[in-house]
């Protein structure tokens, strides 16, 4: 299903959650909001969730305005953080339960809601769990079972709200390459909220970045990685060393270098900069790199192979040349 | 024994990988620093150092917060050393003291006292029929009242809780007012208004409803002392109920009512029943507001709680307390009863040792 979001404007108060947000998915695609804290974007799947009603601006469901439907009838699968399931209910009733609340017009019979669960649940993998409780479940298994009660209801899209947000590394790791082959199997248009760039770049197959309400960027991960249309999205993906200075013609401007895009040499190049270096890290196959600025104090960050670094033979107050590979410049803004 | 709980389980035939919690992942594959990417530096001699727009945004609180789980650990602590709380003997020995002092040495000398009669004179005692039809009464009405209370007690707390309207905070006072009241107070005002010539008795009489001088008094006097018990039980588990549950059911067709009968519901009904209990157990032993609306006509209007004070105003203390008794224990097994049901519905659910 496609959905378009058009001018969309959300307001809490004095705070300004969206501003004129404009944003078309196609169907089947798996898209990204990426952005920090505050930055809109959980605003926005509630708005497309009907969870919110947006000031102004529209929501078209396949070109059909949405915007003044209810949540009950957006047929819309939502997937909460903290995954919402009724935890006086089993697993088996937590997932029949969009079914069984359905008017006795449309409602499947028992028989055929059982078959369905079960269904989901082995979709879900988690078959064996049908009779237990939510609270009997790890936090990675109940967010699957929150995703199977969300598909019973066999949506039109799937909104999942920082699914992983609430688990430790490991299993949120497991659980988006889960997430993302389920996609790929079930192929239903989803877009998912998360804070987390490496979360966003691996799973999507674009990424929204907002911030302040608006959006940034949209684009496939390779794009809003190696294409940052703005200062902004440079500093989210990734981390970046900001140098400031001026244009030739003397407007102020800052170059944006990613700390993997950046060579070190023990004698000065051409337009290298030099540094003291003040602290070394090893982590697995990287090192890296902690310098001083000569000129100002202050820090870079270059991030180095592991052997690279120890082919330099350099340790902890001498004095290097660093060079960026790739650069990108922005102007201040006026 | 609580660990399978608090671990995370993997299923076997599935894919994920065996074995604990690896540090943040994400982090350390992105190559972000944990002190936040910002790195501000001057590129050439003649730049002026300003301060980047970007260092405002809350970087650490992004890319921060992954905890690890390390219960596995925790459960081997705790099985060496059951309680890592100090003083556990002191302050049971303490509880025990207290309790004793407070509520078994004055219950127990009732039974002693009841131990003075002969076996044929407390049965002749607390089963001659005015006390019989007092008993009868008093724990229907109790239980009337405790029920009513339950029903309105948890609307009224679902109004201060869900709603925002002027005169709200006066109301939340209003309901503490019976806790307050003496309850002497509260039966006079009771019979003053629901008397035959009093503001609603007086309507309602005209309407051929007689309120004071009859159970019904009995009823609505166990229904005013017994009100706050519900609503601030129910009123705190409201509060902390999420609202994504709430969102979670319209999100899947539900409509309002499905919604509230079937997820609300149920979530605050352990606490609507404590509440009841409470109402229950009070509206059993209350005697102020009761003797001034209820008329005391034996057999009618009786309440088990004015039996014992005639017969000790009659200097019958041996026969006072072994009606005192037989209320202590029924009291006992009703309430016991009450708790064991909540404990095994809460077994049923798997929720003991959560």
């Amino acid at each position: 299903m496609t959905i378009q979001v058009q001018n969309v404007t959300k307001r809490f108060g004095t705070f300004e959650a969206l501003n004129g947000v404009d944003l078309e998915i196609q169907p089947g695609e798996l898209v990204a909001l990426l952005g920090p804290s505050g930055s809109g974007k959980t605003t926005l799947l509630r708005v497309i969730a009907g969870l919110e009603t947006p000031d102004a601006g529209r929501i078209l469901f396949n070109g059909v305005d949405t915007t003044a439907t209810r949540v009950q009838e957006r047929e819309v699968g939502f997937v909460f953080q903290h995954y919402a399931l009724f935890r006086h209910m089993t697993i088996f009733d937590n997932v029949a339960f969009g079914l069984t609340v359905r008017p006795r017009a449309t409602r499947p019979s028992k028989d055929e809601i059982r078959l369905r669960v079960m269904a989901l649940l082995k979709l879900v993998q988690l078959d064996w769990l049908a009779n237990r409780y939510p609270h009997q479940l790890s936090g990675g298994q109940r967010q699957r079972i929150a995703l199977a009660r969300a598909l019973a209801i066999e949506p039109k899209v799937l909104l999942l709200d920082e699914p992983f947000g609430a688990l430790d590394a490991k299993v949120r790791k497991e659980l988006r390459r889960w997430l993302r082959r389920l996609h790929d199997e079930i192929n239903l248009t989803s877009v998912f909220v998360t804070h987390d760039q490496e979360e966003a770049l691996e799973v999507a197959d674009r990424v929204v970045v907002f911030n302040h309400g608006r959006i940034e960027q949209v684009g496939t991960p390779d794009e809003v990685y190696d294409h940052p249309a703005t200062p902004f999205v440079y500093q989210f993906l990734g981390s970046v060393n900001v140098f400031h200075g001026r244009l030739q013609e003397g407007a102020p401007a800052a170059a944006y270098v990613r700390p993997h895009e950046m060579t070190v040499t023990r004698a000065p190049q051409a337009g290298s900069i030099a540094a003291t270096l003040r602290h070394v890290q090893r982590i697995g196959p990287q090192a890296r790199l902690e310098l001083q600025d000569v000129a100002n104090a202050g820090t870079i960050e270059v991030h180095l192979a592991r052997d690279h670094f120890d082919s330099l033979d350099a340790s902890e107050g001498e004095l290097l040349h660093v060079t960026p590979t790739r650069e990108r410049v922005f102007r201040h803004a006026a | 024994m609580a660990s399978q709980a608090d671990t995370p389980q993997i299923p076997p035939g599935l894919p994920f990988a065996k074995g604990g919690v690896l540090p943040c992942g994400p982090c350390l594959a992105l190559g972000v620093s944990a002190d936040g990417p910002e790195k501000t530096t001057s590129l050439r001699s003649h730049a002026d150092v300003g301060t980047s727009p970007f260092a405002k945004g809350g970087w650490r609180g992004i890319f921060g917060g992954h905890n690890a789980k390390t219960s596995t650990a925790t459960v081997h602590i705790a099985q060496r050393n059951p309680s890592v709380l100090p003083g556990f003997h002191l302050a049971l020995g303490f509880t025990i003291f207290y309790l004793s002092l407070i509520v078994l040495i004055p219950l127990s000398a009732a039974f002693i006292k009841t131990f003075t009669l002969t076996w044929e004179v407390f049965w002749a005692t607390v089963s001659a029929p005015r006390v019989v039809a007092s008993y009868g009464l008093t724990f229907r009405t109790a239980l009337l009242a405790a029920g009513i209370n339950a029903v309105f007690g948890l609307l009224v707390a679902w109004v201060l809780v869900r709603y925002k309207f002027p005169g709200k905070k006066i109301i939340d006072a209003l309901v503490d007012l019976p806790f307050a009241l003496p309850t002497a107070v509260a039966g006079i005002a009771l019979t003053a208004v629901y008397a035959t010539n009093g503001w609603l008795g007086q309507p309602l009489s005209e309407a051929g409803i007689k309120v004071a001088f009859t159970p019904l008094g009995i009823l609505v006097a166990l229904t005013f002392i017994g009100l706050p018990f519900v609503v601030r039980t129910v009123q705190p588990v409201l509060e902390d109920l999420e609202a994504e549950l709430e969102e979670a059911a319209h999100s899947l067709g539900a409509t309002p009512w499905q919604t509230f009968a079937q997820v609300i519901f149920p979530t605050v009904l352990p606490a609507v029943v404590t509440g009841f209990t409470l109402a229950f157990a009070r509206a059993l032993g209350e005697y102020g507001s009761v003797i001034f609306i209820a008329g005391n006509m034996p057999m009618v209007s009786e309440i088990t709680p004015l039996l014992i004070i005639t017969k000790l105003e009659q200097y019958d203390y041996a026969g006072a307390t072994a009606i005192a008794v037989v209320m202590l224990v029924a009291s006992f097994l009703l309430l016991f009863a009450i708790n064991a049901l909540q404990w095994w519905a809460r077994r049923r659910r798997g929720l003991e040792g959560a």
